[in-house]
């Protein structure tokens, strides 16, 4: 080969190599880091609440004071607010346990869980054959929003309740963590060990979530109480009394922390900064407003006298929502749809 | 002329017309009707028939039949074809397996020319249940396809060849391979013309976007974040489509040329999921090659085999150029090719007509060969209302079309027309009597921010439906 040639080839070689080196994040590289900084750390931490809950629910039943049920109250709040946390992060493990019928079901069945409480349902009963509206987290508020004294088949029913809910979130941190199996989940999307999730696949699931959950949010949940999804529905917001908004308030927290991540770690944004400073510029404006939106809430959605506040939170939870499905997707090359049809246009 | 004769052919005018207007006419028919060797069109016909059998295939294999046509409960009809409709299940299928049948007929030469015609005629209309699934590789197989039908493509390699030898088996008229391959170059010439605009060539739009998404690949994933492989990419492809036809007319680079096209085609297979239209493109530009280019590669294989050539090469080929058919039907064949040449030309420039940018307001995009050209996404969401009835509710497509639609429809103007007039038409059975629809249609454009697409002030349902420019489109963002 001529010199010149192979002169060309070897510089050619190393200004690919030292681009390599200095290029822009990889999204392997960001997936681990959302996966050991925001993930991992959120299901272990609904995962503790959620064991906190389940024991204080049972000392409550062992010995309804006052004392005990202001203690549950708090666990209970703590678990709401731990697993709210996590909704932006509910694909794999949490998506494929179908959890959500667990541990957050909304709408409940009031009649039907005093008729599960009456029954002394088991652990068993509850989390293989009950229907969805008899348990879960609003299933143990409706309890221990009761005045002591409280039945105590009610009282046993919330504890086997929070013993499920506690035994479900325990479940996916293992998945993630891999504790006690071959496998853990965090691993496969951060590209470690033998089973890695492909990463574009991954990042298209982490997107979808939050697209999905402003939909949610905005349509079904904050959409429909104030009217302009359908009739008004003053209960599609879960929640029973000072808890009602919570889920909301944390999982706008979760769809912030999957684009902008914690601390200096990677995450989604950092991905998009790279590719278009503007357009992250934007979604962490969105975000932040949508933050101060949901937090603006009222305590009691359910009055009927905040729908400015609704309204305000529903327009800057759509503005993620189209900031993600648009400009975002494209930028990260993600498919919104779940269709393999081909395009050349 | 029978049946078997050629459509174009030398003799019919071999005495030059003395004078007047047909002269021209007669001179290009005596030169297209030149026979030639017809092995190189039945490689294009077989190659059609196999890539036609391929994606037929695939609809099977992918669960398309269904996904697309079977289980959407509306579909977004093209104007004047409304009366195309998706058979109900099992017949979608049958209808699938039908094709494939023909596609097999295509490739063995079964009755060759009806059964070409037969796939085109059921594959378009397949592609004419729903604009949701229009693909520029699909049409380019549909006029393909009919093309193929009107020559006569069934004399070399085909089994009623030889089972039946006929006079004239092995030839084919010049003129037959000339419209082949212009088929493919207006294809590719068009597709150049689209790319010469300031997103591809001064902002490498839309492969700036595309490229980086492959970062993760082995070997070559580090390269496709470089910033400058969008603008080299951008701007080879862009020589690449507006030259390539030329290449491959000119005998000495012709083998570099399909090379190049084969390695291009390869590469954006493996980069965008574009289905078979790399393979498409590559076996049907084959056709570039002199016409005996197969012929000749048979004969070089068997020699090299030591095998004999099967009866059907040793049937002497008839030279018609001691007949004289109608000048007519030469004329007319010109004509018509003519007349197909202009609207394949009008087609494609057609946007022209209409204001605006047509990548942002997609007023004539379909059928204009704007291949890979754009990356579009968009949210949709309509308000209804009736102040007969105070309904005043904002509505999910999601609710109403699968989500292939409703990603397709974000962005495309008419399919959002479409939509309104059937959640109109939904609100009027619930009891509305005059509903208005209004989208609010977000659309972020080749890494512009996203702007609105459509004047949300406007009620689509009461807007007709026309091929005439919607002034309701607002403007391309900047």
């Amino acid at each position: 080969m001529p010199k010149p040639a192979a002169a060309m080839m070897l510089l050619t070689a190393v200004a690919l190599a030292a681009s390599a080196c200095i290029g822009p994040p990889d999204r392997r590289d960001v997936l681990a880091n959302l996966a050991d900084f925001v993930f991992v750390p959120a299901f272990e931490e609904a995962a503790d609440a959620a064991q906190a809950l389940a024991t204080a629910a049972n000392r409550l039943a062992d010995d309804p004071a006052p004392g005990r049920l202001d203690r549950a109250r708090g666990q209970w709040q703590a678990a709401s607010a731990a697993w709210a946390a996590t909704a932006a992060f509910r694909f794999g493990p949490a998506m494929d346990r179908r959890s959500a019928s667990l541990v957050d079901w909304w709408p409940i069945d009031r009649d039907a869980i005093q008729d599960a409480a009456a029954a002394g349902a088991s652990a068993d009963d509850i989390a293989e054959r009950q229907s969805a509206a008899t348990r879960g987290l609003y299933a143990i508020e409706s309890i221990l929003a009761e005045d002591l004294p409280i039945d105590s088949a009610r009282l046993r029913y919330a504890a086997r309740l929070a013993g499920v809910i506690a035994a479900e979130l325990a479940a996916i941190r293992d998945e993630w963590t891999g504790a006690g199996r071959d496998f853990a989940y965090a691993d496969a999307l951060a590209g470690r060990g033998g089973t890695a999730i492909s990463a574009s696949l991954a990042l298209s699931d982490v997107v979808r979530t939050s697209i999905f959950l402003t939909e949610t949010i905005g349509d079904m949940r904050l959409g429909k109480a104030l009217g302009v999804t359908g009739d008004r529905d003053p209960g599609a917001i879960p929640g029973l009394g000072s808890s009602t908004g919570d889920d909301l308030r944390g999982a706008v927290r979760g769809i912030r922390q999957s684009f902008l991540g914690t601390g200096d770690h990677l995450a989604v944004g950092t991905l998009v900064n790279e590719l278009d400073d503007n357009a992250f510029d934007r979604m962490q404006a969105a975000l932040d407003a949508a933050v101060d939106a949901v937090d603006a809430l009222p305590a009691d959605i359910k009055a009927g006298d905040g729908d400015d506040a609704l309204r305000a939170a529903r327009d800057a939870i759509k503005q993620i929502q189209i900031l993600y499905a648009t400009e975002i997707v494209s930028l990260l090359g993600i498919s919104v749809g779940f269709s393999d049809n081909d395009g050349d246009s | 002329m029978s049946a078997r004769a050629p459509a174009l052919h030398a003799a019919a005018l071999n005495r030059p017309a003395r004078a007047g207007p047909w002269r021209a006419v007669d001179a290009l028919a005596r030169r297209a009707g030149r026979p030639v060797d017809a092995s190189s069109a039945a490689v294009f016909r077989i190659a059609f028939g196999a890539i036609g059998l391929a994606a037929v295939i695939r609809f099977f294999a992918h669960g398309w039949i269904d996904q697309l046509y079977v289980a959407p409960a509306r579909h977004f009809k093209y104007a004047g074809f409304e009366w195309v409709s998706a058979w109900p299940a099992p017949w979608m299928h049958l209808h699938f397996a039908a094709l494939a049948l023909l596609a097999a007929a295509v490739i063995l030469g079964i009755r060759s020319r009806p059964a070409v015609l037969l796939f085109t005629i059921g594959f378009t209309y397949v592609e004419l249940i729903d604009k949701t699934t229009y693909l520029n590789h699909y049409y380019w197989l549909s006029l393909a396809g009919l093309l193929l039908a009107a020559l006569p493509v069934h004399r070399a390699w085909t089994l009623d060849a030889r089972r039946d030898p006929r006079p004239g088996d092995g030839r084919i008229p010049v003129g037959a391979i000339w419209l082949l391959r212009a088929q493919i170059a207006v294809l590719y010439l068009f597709a150049g013309i689209a790319k010469l605009n300031p997103d591809w060539l001064l902002h490498a739009q839309p492969l700036a976007i595309w490229l980086p998404r492959h970062a993760d690949a082995p070997l070559v994933g580090p390269l496709m974040t470089q910033p400058w492989l969008p603008f080299a990419m951008s701007w080879a492809g862009a020589a690449f489509d507006c030259t390539i036809a030329a290449w491959l007319l000119f005998p000495r680079a012709r083998a570099a040329a399909w090379i190049v096209l084969a390695a291009f085609h390869l590469a954006t297979g493996l980069l965008f999921p574009i289905g078979v239209f790399p393979a498409l493109m590559a076996a049907a530009a084959l056709i570039f090659f002199n016409p005996d280019w197969p012929r000749r590669a048979l004969d070089r294989i068997r020699r090299i085999a030591k095998v004999e050539p099967p009866l059907e090469q040793t049937v002497k080929m008839l030279d018609y150029s001691s007949s004289r058919p109608p000048k007519w039907p030469a004329r007319a064949a010109v004509i018509a090719v003519a007349l197909v040449a202009v609207a394949q030309i009008a087609v494609p420039l057609r946007h022209h007509l209409y204001p605006g940018n047509v990548r942002w307001n997609e007023e004539a995009y379909r059928f204009s060969w704007r291949v890979l050209l754009t990356e579009k996404t968009g949210h949709l969401e309509y308000r209804v209302s009736d102040p007969a009835t105070g309904l005043d509710v904002l509505v999910d497509p999601a609710g109403y079309f699968t989500p292939l639609q409703v990603e397709r429809m974000a962005h495309q103007p008419d399919m959002i027309q479409q939509g309104a007039k059937i959640i109109r038409d939904h609100y009027r059975a619930l009891g509305h009597p005059a509903p208005q629809v209004r989208a609010d249609a977000r659309v972020a454009w080749n890494g512009r921010p996203a702007a609105r697409l459509i004047d949300p002030e406007v009620d689509l349902a009461a807007q007709p439906l026309s091929i005439l420019p919607k002034p309701w489109i607002l403007p391309a963002p900047g």
